[in-house]
């Protein structure tokens, strides 16, 4: 007999909450865009459906989101083989967490995101898959003109964008390589040539700042030193 | 306190530094319990989601979506089915005659979108889950044949993966359970053999498979889905054989666990009933 100490200490699937609290960061968002098209443009959810079983909001939120949830995945995916792997175990994961989406707090494609962006780092970490190395800059460089492209039908990803142009160019380009391609701080300060600390110092600069603006009524509970993004030596 | 212990400066750099990073490229699962105590202490709880949406925001922001291939969205879309069939509380959508709406040239989503339905219909009249049980098989004229669990059982066995493994089951908490399970981490296939496990009402309790692998950054356990022990479905041995479908892919497995739990399955198992589990012995 095997004694249940063997166990684990406890079975608990590798499961995420998605656990927000009730604000609404989203409409703070979109209050400020009120006269744009982009919330004319902005889809009915179809997530709700989807989490009631309705086969047709499958398909739709398939055709809705297929394209985003593959493109991510074929960037952070070694192989094609392991990019398609990684889309199944993330549709199936949003099938599992489809109630949980709120659209009062944020869109469904940013949802979507995390939920592609949480599988997609697990299985590359899990599967210690080869992230992006030897990363050309000038291929970074012309990213933000796609990011400009993108914000007539981007939501709050839109303002994301917005708010990452205004950075200083050491910021946007770290956390770029931090974000799009997953690249270690090491793997970056390789990539730039900065000091490791000069990397860091930068992305945490950034990160609070785009953090600050997305979620301006939701005080982040730490020093004054540091929201200012002063990183003491 | 001793003089180990960082200052609060030092714990607020921490802090933000593993929600970025858990943001970003992730972070370990030590880390992670790091990172829950001190958002929990300094009354940050929701923070590491609002860095991760960030992230998500700026990364939707700049990804260009390319088409997803049609046959990876037809298997998408079949696997879906799989999973709406086990969830006994799916909403039906009003039936639709196959053959008619074939014949009548339907796109293949719809087909697939029917597939899905028709897969919850028969959840709902007959109890029975159609993908779990059963893997159709097309043929030259385009017609599906079924391949009973029996034979996908035999079969695999036969292709004798160099990696299978084979372990009894150990019983825990029902005496008169025994039986096997054979896997192989390579195909990411397996099945159970059952005897002699309790017949279960679906409506209020489900077996649940819980399989434990060695990847050391992954301490729980993954879901191996819910299934059902019904009465007349055993072979002619008089076991019942059950194929495993495992949720993420297993890296290596090196224990398997069986649960009763309520119908659906849970997140987190209090082990009040444990079956019978299984240990690969020497990986361990």
């Amino acid at each position: 007999m095997i004694p249940l100490s063997c166990l684990s200490n406890c079975f608990v699937l590798k499961r995420f909450q998605f656990d927000f609290d009730s604000s609404n960061w989203a409409s703070q968002i979109i209050s400020g865009l009120r006269t744009d098209r982009k919330i004319e443009l902005t889809p009915e959810p179809i997530l709700p459906k989807v989490a009631l079983g309705n086969p047709t909001a499958v398909a739709d939120c398939l055709d809705r989101y297929g394209g985003l949830v593959w493109s991510l995945a074929r960037r952070s995916c070694s192989d094609q083989q392991a990019a398609e792997d990684a889309v199944q175990d993330i549709f199936l994961k949003l099938w599992k967490v489809a109630d949980r989406f709120n659209p009062e707090i944020a869109s469904e494609s940013t949802f979507v995101a995390m939920i592609a962006r949480r599988k997609l780092i697990d299985l590359s970490r899990k599967k210690s898959m080869p992230q992006s190395g030897g990363v050309e800059l000038d291929q970074f460089e012309s990213r933000s003109d796609d990011v400009v492209n993108q914000l007539e039908v981007k939501d709050e990803a839109a303002k994301a964008a917005e708010l990452l142009n205004q950075l200083p160019s050491s910021q946007q380009q770290v956390i770029k390589l931090s974000i799009y391609d997953g690249l270690s701080h090491s793997k970056i300060a390789e990539a730039t040539g900065l000091s490791l600390g000069t990397v860091k110092t930068n992305i945490r600069r950034g990160m609070l700042k785009l953090r600050k603006s997305l979620f301006p009524e939701h005080e982040l509970r730490v020093s004054e030193s540091i929201l200012k993004g002063e990183v003491p030596s | 306190m001793n003089d180990m212990n960082p200052s609060p400066e030092t714990n607020e750099e921490r802090l933000l530094d593993l929600m970025i990073q858990r943001a970003t490229t992730g972070i370990t699962d030590i880390e992670q319990q790091e990172l829950d105590r001190l958002a929990s202490d300094s009354n940050n709880l929701n923070e590491p989601e609002r860095f991760e949406a960030v992230a998500a925001a700026v990364d939707v922001a700049a990804t260009d979506p390319t088409a997803l291939p049609d046959e990876l969205r037809d298997q998408i879309l079949i696997s879906a089915g799989d999973f709406f069939s086990d969830q006994k509380d799916s909403k039906l959508v009003q039936p639709v005659q196959r053959e008619e709406g074939i014949s009548k040239g339907i796109s293949r989503r719809e087909a697939f979108a029917f597939a899905v339905t028709a897969a919850c219909i028969t959840l709902m009249l007959t109890g029975l889950n159609p993908f779990a049980e059963n893997v159709g098989t097309k043929v030259g004229n385009g017609t599906t044949t079924v391949v009973p669990v029996a034979k996908r059982f035999d079969d695999f066995v036969k292709s004798n993966p160099n990696d299978l493994v084979d372990v009894a089951w150990t019983p825990v908490h029902n005496d008169k359970a025994k039986g096997k399970v054979i896997w192989s981490d390579s195909q990411q296939e397996g099945f159970m053999v059952f005897s002699g496990m309790k017949v279960n009402d679906p409506l209020k309790e489900q077996y649940q498979l819980w399989i434990f692998d060695t990847d050391p950054g992954q301490a729980a356990p993954i879901d191996g889905g819910v299934f059902d022990i019904v009465a007349g479905e055993e072979d002619g041995d008089g076991n019942f054989i059950v194929p495993i479908k495992a949720h993420v892919p297993v890296d290596r497995a090196v224990q398997f666990a069986v649960t009763v739990e309520r119908p659906g399955g849970v997140y987190v198992s209090k082990r009040e009933n444990i079956p019978v589990l299984a240990q690969i012995a020497g990986l361990q």
